[in-house]
């Protein structure tokens, strides 16, 4: 099946499925998958397709969540216009944390944006008296609202087809658009061969730094629309489990293919669901998980089919 | 001239080139070849020195620059996109390189011309060491570049390879117009294929002549070649 049948395929499978679920707490799983999917897509376009490798990816998602939370909170700007507003400012953010990447190579990269994760909630806890709420966070974020109509946490329908929404078009962009034209062609040649890349032309400042800030731009957005869902952000949006939770979505599902990441978002964010009852051992659990997809699928799910498929289907007759 | 700290790798080393010809560079290991090769790929910005292109000044620009400017390279260990067709692989150097639209199209004549007609959607990551050069080679002349530098093509090839390549190199020189600046270690091939040789030793050059001439030099054989020339 092609991916563009695939993809199709896929959104029309979940608007209606929208129209059957009919119970809240589905909803709010997909809903969460939804906003996932942005999440580890922005994750792919920049270690999957660049091969960067960027931690700050939860950064921007807090940072979304913040900027557009404080901007209607502070600000009184809508809703809409402080998602937008709170994206744009993430992106920029993106393109500051890139700048000083263009000078680190892979493994520097990766200490540098994980600094930042970590100094990050300290800022944030240090930050009430610029409105960031201290340790509490944000409470009381207003809602989504659409042609004058007030959409709240409970009102799962509306968020279910609104995040759907969102992701079919970030989905759509990244891997219909953006990877096959001239920007991914370029993407992937500094992957492949950085040295070789800029020896036949890629300007590799111009497209590194293109890529952190559309990441930036996508992830911050999705950051957005958690705060806006849920009505709360806290500085947790940075701890482990958050953390944990992209990482498996990632090695499960596999870089640099559509679907792969997103088929982790839905493995993971509904067997987190399904573990929910599992207290403080599901941190551990998902440990245990992030391991165990390094050592057995350590090109994620999407890249079984033509590799280790065969491999697994010969060892299982031996 | 390059000083890296206290060494200095290329000392008032100066050449130049003539349109259209094969120059060999060769020298001892440590002599400055890939330091060289870098500074005119502009990976490294030289500590003093020019280097023109057609009246231009063109040191110190960035790799991809350097590309737009019309000088091309290739590397020693052999560059792919490994997740890249063969194909793909030559399209992205038209794509980026920056060369004019013309009028015949440079990638199937260079797909056809590099041996490649029949790999065109191999993926580029699964193919020979040969093929892995001749793809890099397309590419960077998909570029269009005036001048190419070519880093050790001719390392780990055997006797027949390295006869393909050299008639391959002769050919795209006479049917594009090129000039190739070609380091090897391999002399006896690189004095067949080269107009002219410069041998560098320590950074500094020590003969640039004909090939003949060159192989003659009692310098030449002193610190490169043996008494016995043998490639």
């Amino acid at each position: 099946m092609s991916g563009q049948l695939q993809f199709w395929s896929g959104v029309a499978a979940f608007a209606v499925a929208g129209l059957l679920v009919g119970e809240s707490y589905l909803y709010h799983t997909l809903i969460l998958f939804f906003i996932w999917t942005i999440v580890v897509v922005g994750w792919d376009l920049l270690l999957g397709y660049v091969g960067i490798f960027s931690f700050a990816q939860l950064v921007f998602f807090a940072a979304g969540a913040y900027a557009t939370g404080m901007l209607s909170i502070n600000l009184d700007v809508p809703s809409v216009a402080a998602l937008v507003l709170g994206g744009v400012t993430v992106a920029l953010l993106g393109l500051l944390i890139g700048l000083p990447c263009l000078r680190l190579r892979g493994e520097y990269v990766a200490l540098f944006t994980f600094a930042v994760h970590l100094a990050l909630p300290s800022i944030l806890i240090q930050g009430r008296s610029v409105g960031t709420g201290g340790s509490t966070g944000l409470m009381g974020i207003p809602p989504m609202e659409v042609f004058g109509k007030t959409i709240h946490t409970i009102d799962k329908v509306p968020w279910y087809y609104l995040t759907l929404a969102a992701a079919a078009i970030t989905v759509y962009a990244v891997y219909f658009v953006i990877v096959p034209g001239r920007l991914g062609k370029a993407f992937v040649m500094l992957r492949d061969s950085e040295e070789f890349a800029k020896s036949l032309g890629v300007n590799d400042y111009k497209y590194k730094l293109i890529a952190f800030t559309l990441s930036a731009l996508m992830t911050g957005i999705a950051g957005g629309l958690y705060g806006q869902y849920l009505g709360v952000v806290t500085p947790k949006i940075l701890g482990n489990e958050l953390f944990l939770m992209a990482m498996l979505m990632l090695s499960i599902g596999g870089l640099g293919r559509f679907p792969g990441v997103i088929l982790g978002a839905f493995i993971i964010t509904v067997g987190n669901e399904i573990l929910r009852d599992a207290g403080q051992l599901r941190l551990l659990a998902l440990g245990v998980c992030v391991v165990l997809a390094i050592l057995l699928v350590p090109n994620g799910i999407i890249h079984l089919r033509e590799r280790g498929w065969g491999h697994a289907m010969r060892w299982w007759k031996a | 001239m390059k000083r890296f700290g206290a060494l200095l790798a290329l000392n008032d080393l100066s050449f130049q080139l003539r349109r259209s010809e094969i120059l060999g560079i060769a020298g001892p290991n440590g002599a400055g070849k890939s330091t060289l090769l870098n500074v005119c790929g502009g990976s490294l910005a030289p500590t003093s020195g020019e280097i023109i292109l057609e009246g231009e000044r063109v040191d110190g620009l960035s790799p991809y620059q350097m590309c737009h400017r019309g000088l091309g390279r290739t590397f020693q260990i052999p560059q792919v996109f490994a997740s890249m067709s063969v194909g793909e692989n030559i399209a992205v150097g038209r794509m980026f390189g920056g060369g004019e639209a013309d009028a015949t199209d440079i990638v199937r004549f260079l797909i056809d011309a590099c041996g490649l007609a029949g790999r065109r959607d191999e993926r580029a990551g699964k193919v020979s060491l040969m093929t892995r050069k001749m793809i890099m080679l397309a590419a960077v002349l998909a570029t269009r570049p005036k001048l190419v530098f070519l880093d050790e093509p001719l390392a780990g090839l055997n006797k027949d390879e390295i006869q393909v390549f050299m008639d391959l190199i002769s050919r795209l020189r006479d049917e594009m117009d090129l000039t190739f600046v070609v380091v090897e270690h391999k002399v006896r091939a690189l004095s067949l294929l080269s107009d002219r040789l410069m041998v560098i030793h320590f950074g500094r050059r020590i003969c640039l002549d004909t090939p003949e001439v060159v192989v003659k030099d009692s310098q030449v054989v002193d610190v490169y070649l043996g008494t016995e020339f043998d490639a």
